[in-house]
């Protein structure tokens, strides 16, 4: 019998390769999971065979029959259909609105049939054990993981015959979670062939019957279930060669405790962290996607409220004195957001706005509010020259620049700001390999000046080359503190899953 | 922000431009204008030479006599549309804290000053209504001037007794003061825009203005708290219109519970023309003086030309949608340039 998908040689690249010559097989009343680290192309993989992105090359097969889908409406007519990772949700809509907007049952005229639309959302809600939920029910009072069932709810009410789920109890209880597994068996002996991506290793050992590693955009195993335990999943996840970089960095050496962190909590993600930054320091935040890091880090800034938690500087308390960015900023920390575009940068401002920004209030205010426009200048050229940040001028817009040297703008406001502490959220995301370096360059020699860089990146590699310590976050837990030299791959990865665990 | 020639490639221009900053700040200003001025020139020209009277000292003393008012309000619109805000009380807001003006002199018997301070702080605490629910709440700042639009109205006839009142001729002087035949409110509102424009392009609070109006989040996430500054854009658009409302009456030597009726798009619609971007971040305060002369002088133009209200109203409108269409090419040309 023809597998009910066949892959060859899929290959995809953004910036840099994110998929690389990946064949793959399911079988029909199969359930194939694929794992992998953050960024190993398992959620590109999915995108591809459900339409939503195009390979650069390969090719593929449903059923034995060449299948190229070019958007997703052709693979949903393929029976191919995905249940994605984030919400796609109307709020605004009701629940069985959205669960059937595209084919809405109408009349003649097309008004929409309520009476069948409720009864179709009635059924696709009890196979999810949502049979309570009142289909009229707008969909912006829902919880998370409610929302999330209604997502899967819409994608079991299709007919198909391949179903891909991303991470598809990630906002789930344990109790939904159940009926959730339940309902993938009934696929299951009704033929349906069913990819399943999930952090959750027991999960995965529990209801694939084989599992493929992804590393790198590779392919790198794939196997029958009874043949391989969590503890090997995450050692082919991170079984690469160490790079070089993370030898190359020198020893930094740690001086006294910058910020002292206790009990931060700020729910339903951040959940009594607390660790302490040394002077001369990078520390990094280690876990998995949703795992509460960036929520830490704003919680820390002040982006977010905090429920409890006691900050030091400089053996300090600053705790009360520190409730928004503003008070942050004033108490010498710096924050590089995680998305440069929606909250770092003014896009289509000059480069020179952007550096000087987090400065308006401070070196830059003049007499009677006026802004030191030369100085600004003076600045603004300053920062470039010495971050070589690549422009025309210092007016160039933002916008235009590219990805490193627009995150150079935004570190250049920091280092202007003569920040102690800075936390970096994804300091390289969406960056090429050169700019890479260089940002881990300054940040070396921001720490090197005896402050501290707090560095929260889901690039374990880029971790390794330039923290000192590593702490790693499950679940919203600070789990374990990890030293140079003295971690490996496979602990860290063992402790961002440690939480997950069902 | 209007931005200057730069020219990229080349770090000799970026030198240069570094050496003569300031000067090159005020060319940018000058460079913003052109076009406006150009369309002026044409327009006057046109009118000149198609109108038998056009060039006239009545045609300049009324246009004069008539911007004031405008003016004023545009500079508190031009802040509001920066910070990508909208204020659609204006024109009440305006009618309320003429009302004010009018009782203090008549009823309470105070000195013109002590009136014409009651009347702007009037202008100021709607503002202040405006800005601390816009900001406090998060709401759009649409619907709560909105809101406001329809309380100030309602205030301004209570204020009035929902009648148009003489109130003699001490208002009036304000308007006796001449200099080459132009009023003292002209002077006024030609301080404020100067004023309005220096503190847009050089202080730290315009500076304000241009990054909450490009990324209010990038702004907060810098320690700079948007709120306070937004609340004192609504506070200065409200002040402005109270000091509006004085020119007004000073006019007409009364007070109108129905004065500024539609103010508050007139008013939009000449900031529009003088380039201010509805999605904020962007904007000029010398150029919206140049969209209310715009506006001003095709008016009276086409009264000129006999035209009756509905082609006036025909006119300025395809006017004001021709301006936005301009102002989207160059936008877009400045962005290709910014990506060269």
């Amino acid at each position: 019998m023809a597998p009910l998908l066949q892959t060859e040689g899929l290959t995809k690249s953004y910036a840099g390769p994110v998929l690389s010559d990946v064949s793959f097989e399911l079988q029909p009343g199969e359930v194939h999971a694929l794992v992998g680290e953050n960024g190993a192309g398992k959620s590109t993989f999915c995108g591809i065979v459900a339409g939503l992105r195009t390979p650069d090359s390969g090719r593929m097969w449903l059923q034995g029959r060449p299948y190229a889908p070019a958007n997703k409406r052709v693979a949903e007519a393929h029976g191919v259909r995905i249940v994605l990772q984030e919400l796609n949700l109307i709020e605004t809509l009701s629940v069985s609105e959205n669960l059937f907007f595209d084919q809405l049952p109408h009349t003649l005229g097309g008004w929409i049939s309520r009476a069948s639309l409720r009864e179709a959302a009635r059924n696709a809600l009890g196979r999810v054990g949502l049979s309570e939920l009142d289909p009229d029910a707008p969909v912006s009072g829902l919880g998370i993981g409610q929302k999330q069932l209604v997502e899967i709810a819409a994608g079991l009410a299709r007919q198909c015959r391949l179903l891909i789920l991303d991470e598809p109890t990630a906002a789930l209880t344990p109790a939904d979670a159940e009926r959730l597994f339940l309902q993938i068996q009934k696929l299951k002996d009704a033929g349906v062939g069913i990819i399943y991506i999930s952090h959750h290793l027991e999960e995965v050992l529990r209801l694939a019957d084989r599992v493929s590693v992804l590393r790198d955009g590779r392919r790198v195993a794939t196997r029958p279930r009874g043949e391989l335990t969590a503890d090997e999943m995450i050692r082919l996840m991170v079984g690469r060669a160490l790079d070089d970089t993370a030898a190359r960095a020198e020893k930094r050496s740690a001086g006294p405790v910058l910020l002292e962190v206790q009990n931060l909590s700020a729910p339903p993600r951040v959940r009594e962290v607390s660790f302490a930054l040394h002077r001369g320091e990078i520390l990094g935040f280690a876990g998995l996607m949703g795992a509460g890091r960036t929520e830490t880090v704003r919680a820390l800034f002040g982006a977010d409220p905090r429920q409890t938690g006691k900050i030091l500087l400089d053996g300090r308390d600053v705790t009360a004195g520190l409730h928004s960015p503003t008070d942050a900023v004033r108490l010498g920390i710096g924050f590089l957001t995680e998305d440069r575009k929606s909250q770092g940068l003014l896009l289509d401002k000059p480069v020179r706005l952007n550096i000087s920004l987090a400065q308006l209030n401070g070196d830059l205010r003049g007499p009677a509010g006026a802004l030191r426009r030369q100085r600004e200048v003076a600045a603004a050229q300053t920062w470039v020259d010495r971050l070589a940040i690549r422009c025309a001028s210092i007016e160039q817009i933002a916008g235009s620049l590219s990805g490193g040297n627009q995150q150079k703008a935004v570190l250049a406001r920091w280092l202007y700001r003569n920040c102690q502490v800075l936390i970096c959220d994804e300091p390289t995301r969406g960056i090429d390999v050169g700019a890479k370096s260089e940002i881990y360059r300054l940040l070396d020699q921001f720490a090197r000046e005896g402050k501290g860089v707090l560095v929260v990146s889901s690039d374990l590699k880029e971790l390794l080359a330039l923290c000192d310590r590593i702490a790693v976050i499950s679940a919203g837990r600070l789990v374990e503190t990890f030293e140079r030299g003295k971690w490996t791959e496979d602990q860290i990865m063992s402790a961002a899953f440690s939480e997950m665990k069902v | 922000m209007l931005k200057g020639a730069v020219q990229p490639d080349s770090p000799a221009a970026a030198g240069a431009a570094k050496a003569s900053r300031r000067k090159s700040q005020a060319r940018e200003i000058l460079e913003g204008c052109l076009g406006l001025l150009v369309v002026l020139v044409i327009l006057v020209a046109f009118f000149g030479f198609s109108t038998a009277h056009f060039f006239s000292l009545t045609t300049f003393d009324s246009i004069a006599n008539q911007i004031p008012t405008a003016v004023l309000i545009a500079v508190g619109m031009t802040y509001v549309l920066i910070i990508a805000g909208i204020d659609l009380s204006v024109g009440s807001v305006l009618a309320v804290s003429g009302g004010v003006l009018g009782i203090a002199i008549m009823r309470w018997h105070w000195p013109l000053w002590a009136a014409a301070l009651a009347c702007t702080g009037t202008g100021g605490l709607c503002g202040l209504i405006n800005g601390a629910l816009t900001v406090r709440f998060r709401l759009p700042s649409f619907i709560v001037t909105l809101g406001m639009l329809e309380a100030a109205r309602g205030a301004a006839y209570l204020v009035t007794n929902s009648q148009t009142q003489y109130i003699g001729s001490e208002i009036a002087k304000v308007n006796d003061v001449n200099l080459f035949g132009l009023s003292l409110p002209f002077f006024l509102a030609v301080i404020v825009v100067i004023a309005g424009q220096l503190v847009l392009s050089g202080t730290i609070f315009g500076r304000y203005l241009i990054g909450i109006g490009t990324n209010e989040e990038a702004v907060r996430l810098s320690g700079i708290a948007p709120g306070p500054v937004k609340v004192m854009v609504f506070v200065l658009s409200g002040v402005l219109a109270g000091l509006a409302a004085i020119t007004y009456c000073a006019r007409l030597a009364s007070v109108d519970p129905n004065a500024g009726e539609g103010f508050e798009l007139s008013a939009i619609a000449a900031v529009v023309i003088g380039g201010t971007s509805l999605m904020g971040g962007r904007g000029s305060v010398v150029n919206s003086f140049f969209g209310v002369l715009v506006i001003s002088v095709l008016e009276n133009g086409l009264a000129q030309l006999g035209a009756q209200e509905p082609v006036k109203r025909l006119v300025t409108g395809a006017v004001i949608i021709a301006a936005v269409v301009v102002d989207f090419y160059r936008t877009r040309t400045r962005a290709k340039e910014g990506l060269r």
